[in-house]
């Protein structure tokens, strides 16, 4: 752990030995329906902040466990926008009724992406904004201007929306959470139900910033 | 009790509601046609802090239409309103205006403008009372018998409203119209005539509105103002001048009492405008459109629902029209929600041709009478809903956004994207068994690759998305449809194993494709 970390762990240690009543900054989350996805960020995806979720080997579950998400958001009367840059989302593979929250944009272009992306953040609506930008080209991905990852943090932090980015490596730099979906699934995976896929998923928490419940314990994750 | 609103310089105010950016020029309205044409109100000679009508150069009083004999022109307001330094002056020329003023915009009147201006006007005046009488353009009078007393806070919000709609109004209060009318013309910006006698005492005898034969006569007597009137006995008066002067002094004590004409409820609500030029940028539509929403907003509001419908349509230069229908989700008399709705069509609108008109109704509805179930999911703001999602489809195409459907077809990738609901119903135990495997990621389009085989099955991938030893996991899933139409398909499904990932391998007529991940 490197020693300016160890001293803000110990800061924040110290702080709430001394004061274990102060109230802890609440935020809301939105459950995934994934345990191991929940876990790692301390019970869903917060909302009012951008979350990277990050796929670094094609076929890690990342795409079951957003199927996962569209379901437990229909049961908790929420609505999700999906953003898709490279037009991926295969609708088939979920009920209809599942799907009745949703509203998929598919775009042709990631300016398009980040127009889009940047209209539903700011739509207090949606619950939960999906931008999938997986499939595109990294060095176009990685040229994406420091203003359109602050801007739609702001937006998702006024509209109360928790932004999701999905993508292939790490491209946005003011993530409150990043988890990484590095696993590759198992050959019997095409054949067992997605309930127990989903439960076996074993994501790897990358970042959490420190606003969120259990601060002492996700800077020592995060260092660790 | 009777109050008048009055917008001073009405037609340079309601044109300048229209041209914001000349309220901080020298402007005045040109009025008649070739030699005969003369300045007839004159905007702040360039002072920019006074709003439009703040400093009037000559404050033309509108006449009462049962006072004043016809064939006359409107009467000069008190003294104390004109404007006292040089400069220019209604009933001057073009040219004499121009020499006074060279930086002055000379403007003709607009009567879209005009009629706008005097829709907004009836319009607020009726938060006051149902009892609006059309007066004068840019002037009417407001019967308040039987409302509340406190009208101070009224007056101020009214005279907000139209502030913020560009137009600045003066009211005055008095016990009969024509006592309101003087005390419009006399308020900065508002006056209440608690003592009619002490108002109307100094006022000048021409605002009794008189003919020119008895200006005269009565001047030629000595009478030069209301009180020196009223100070006459009734009777001699009455012998000298006949009924028409029992009239004048009825209306020099304050006494005289009309019925008002009320104006009709508008029965279409309907905002037209012709412009000048050709438009062919979209910021002066958006301007206008703007101010039009703010009068129908308004109008449609006060009949307690707001609107539900809008119908936009453009008149281009080629004599064309675009004609747009905008069903709104939710009835609203919220005029920026109005706005939005069209300024997401126009923003994402191209025509062939300047645009030379646009005519903007709005359709009244009822506020919608439902019972959203307790379960269901709903929608904390549907106007911004649905306005986005316009916005949403002018970024990615109207047949991009929506909610996904699988379409009624065997044919794989076969879906449809519906209109997002308002309301969408509890979420329904799944009637099929439960699902297996993970969700495909789909490349659209499938990727072309180039596959090696060994005894008829898959045995090494080339392609863009992955390339190695192909380990089949599943045996080929054959399927065909549609072999009774031109547009027959046949394919054939193989999941394997490509170094870590997993993939659905395609085999089509015209070859081999990666369709898809499966993530």
């Amino acid at each position: 752990m490197p020693p300016a970390t160890e001293q803000v762990v110990s800061l924040r240690r110290l702080i709430e030995g001394r004061f274990p009543a102060a109230p802890a900054r609440e935020r809301r989350v939105v459950p995934t329906g994934v345990p191991g996805l929940d876990a790692c960020l301390g019970g869903g995806l917060p909302a009012g902040a951008l979350t990277e979720l990050v796929a670094d080997v094609p076929s890690a579950g990342c795409q079951s466990a957003l199927g996962s998400l569209l379901h437990a958001t229909r049961g908790a009367r929420q609505r999700v926008a999906l953003v898709d840059a490279a037009g991926c989302f295969d609708p088939n593979g979920l009920d209809d009724d599942t799907l009745a929250h949703l509203v998929w944009i598919r775009c042709g272009s990631l300016a398009d992406t980040w127009r889009s992306a940047d209209l539903v953040a700011r739509d207090p609506n949606y619950a939960v904004v999906l931008i999938d930008v997986r499939g595109l080209s990294l060095r176009e991905l990685q040229r994406t201007r420091d203003a359109v990852w602050v801007r739609l943090q702001r937006a998702a932090e006024q509209a109360g929306t928790a932004c999701i980015i999905q993508s292939d490596a790490l491209v946005v730099p003011n993530a409150a959470c990043r988890v990484v979906f590095d696993q590759p699934l198992a050959a019997d995976a095409l054949t067992q139900p997605r309930a127990e896929l989903l439960i076996a998923l074993n994501p790897g928490l990358q970042r959490r910033r420190t606003a969120y419940p259990g601060r002492a314990a996700c800077l020592e994750a995060a260092a660790s | 009790m009777f109050a008048v609103i009055h917008l001073p310089d009405f037609p340079l105010q309601a044109l300048l509601r229209f041209q914001p950016a000349l309220r901080h020029e020298p402007t005045a309205i040109l009025s008649g046609e070739g030699r005969r044409a003369a300045v007839s109100h004159v905007g702040p000679m360039g002072s920019g802090d006074q709003p439009p009508g703040g400093a009037p150069g000559r404050c033309a009083l509108p006449r009462d239409p049962d006072l004043c004999p016809p064939g006359r022109a409107g009467l000069s307001g008190p003294p104390g309103s004109e404007h006292q330094s040089p400069g220019v002056t209604p009933g001057m020329s073009a040219a004499q205006a121009l020499a006074v003023c060279p930086a002055l915009q000379l403007l003709a009147p607009s009567p879209d403008a005009e009629r706008e201006a005097d829709a907004l006007l009836l319009t607020a005046a009726r938060a006051l009372s149902p009892t609006v009488e059309h007066t004068a353009p840019g002037c009417c009078t407001v019967d308040l018998t039987g409302t509340d007393d406190s009208r101070g806070a009224q007056f101020t919000s009214l005279r907000a409203d139209l502030g913020a709609c560009g137009l600045d109004a003066r009211i005055g209060i008095g016990p009969t119209p024509f006592v309101a009318r003087l005390a419009a013309l006399q308020a900065s910006p508002e006056l209440q005539v608690t003592d009619t006698g002490e108002f109307l005492a100094p006022l000048p005898i021409g605002l009794l509105e008189p003919t020119p034969d008895e200006e005269r006569l009565l001047g030629d007597l000595g009478l030069h103002t209301f009180g020196s009137l009223t100070a006459l006995p009734r009777a001699s008066l009455a012998d000298r001048l006949g009924a028409r002067g029992e009239e004048l002094y009825a209306r020099a004590t304050g006494e005289h009492l009309r019925p008002l004409q009320p104006a009709p409820l508008p029965t279409r609500h309907l905002a037209t405008r012709t412009f000048e030029d050709p438009v062919e940028v979209l910021e002066p539509l958006l301007f206008t459109l703007r101010r039009f929403c703010e009068r129908l907003a308004a109008e449609t509001g006060q009949l307690g629902g707001g609107t539900g419908r809008l119908a936009l349509m453009l008149t281009l230069e080629d004599d064309s029209t675009h004609a747009r229908d905008f069903d709104l989700p939710e009835p609203t008399a919220d005029a920026d929600r109005l706005f939005a709705v069209i300024e997401t069509h126009l923003c994402s609108l191209h025509t062939e041709s300047p645009v030379t008109g646009l005519t903007l109704e709005a359709f009244p509805a009822r506020r919608l009478q439902l019972q959203e179930g307790l379960f269901d999911t709903g929608l904390c703001d549907a106007p911004l809903f649905f306005a986005t999602l316009g916005r949403l489809a002018a970024v990615a195409g109207s047949g991009n956004v929506g909610t996904p459907r699988r379409a009624d077809s065997h044919r794989p990738d076969a879906f449809v994207l519906d209109p997002p609901a308002a309301q969408v119903s509890i979420l329904r135990p799944p009637a099929s068994p439960a699902p297996h495997g993970p969700l495909l990621r789909r490349l659209r389009p499938p990727a072309r690759a180039t596959v090696e085989l060994t005894d008829a099955r898959p045995s090494y991938l080339a392609s863009p998305v992955a390339t190695g030893g192909i380990t089949v996991l599943r045996r080929p899933f054959r399927s065909s449809g549609d072999w009774w139409s031109a547009d027959a398909w046949t394919r054939e499904e193989w999941d394997i194993r490509v170094g870590d990932g997993l993939y659905r391998l395609l085999h089509v007529p015209d070859g081999w494709f990666v369709e898809g991940t499966y993530d």
